[in-house]
């Protein structure tokens, strides 16, 4: 049988919440590449380093979230499997 | 275009700092960005160290066995203070207080959806006749 998220209750909730974080990273990753190429073409001039602040928050809450995936999800999911 | 003048930097250390539209912001403090620095290199460190000790608690004889999920909470709970401290830069000033009150909200609205979920959830289960006559209750 195959591990797919159509199994159990537990791998569809985790390819869902994979899946989501991923979606998460990807934006993250291609608003981190917008900003560099920001930054290259006009310097650090002021309101590209605030564009480049809201980036750093998002980037951080994102952050805060991984923290919760891998605490509850992969050490207490082997601690009490 | 932009009031603010160039060489005020930061790296976003006063975040939420007030100031009016069109006013400039207060003028940074000497060796901000030393100081920013400083902030970011104390946030690394204690995050790295919070996430390596959380990874290393199931292996561990140093926790009793038993309370290792709820350290395992706390080093999580510890390392999103870091985060919020550090790099989200929460603080107490009064500069600050819309960003907490935006914080308290959402963990109220979070708090809602994750409990109320379980709670309705469990009734659920409580609740659901399944074929052969039983309920949900044995698991």
């Amino acid at each position: 049988m195959s591990s797919g998220p159509t199994r159990s209750a537990f791998l569809t909730a985790f390819f869902t919440l994979v899946g989501c974080h991923g979606v998460h990273v990807t934006c993250g990753l291609l608003w981190l590449g917008t900003m560099m190429a920001q930054f290259r073409a006009k310097g650090f001039a002021q309101n590209i380093r605030h564009r480049y602040l809201c980036y750093s928050l998002f980037w951080h809450a994102l952050d805060i979230i991984w923290v919760g995936i891998f605490s509850g999800v992969y050490i207490i999911g082997v601690l009490t499997q | 275009m932009s009031s603010t003048p160039d060489e005020y930097f930061d790296a976003g250390s006063r975040v939420g700092e007030d100031h009016l539209p069109g006013q400039l912001p207060p003028e940074p403090p000497a060796n901000a960005v030393r100081g920013e620095l400083t902030g970011y290199a104390i946030g690394l460190l204690l995050a790295a160290a919070l996430t390596a000790a959380a990874f290393l608690s199931p292996g561990t004889q140093a926790i009793y066995g038993p309370g290792i999920v709820m350290a395992v909470v706390v080093l999580g709970l510890a390392q999103v203070g870091v985060h919020l401290v550090f790099f989200l830069h929460m603080t107490t000033s009064p500069d600050n207080t819309n960003n907490v009150l935006a914080l308290a909200f959402g963990l109220v609205i979070v708090s809602i959806v994750v409990f109320g979920t379980i709670w309705a959830m469990y009734h659920m289960n409580h609740n659901m006749i399944l074929p052969g006559g039983q309920t949900g209750m044995t698991h």
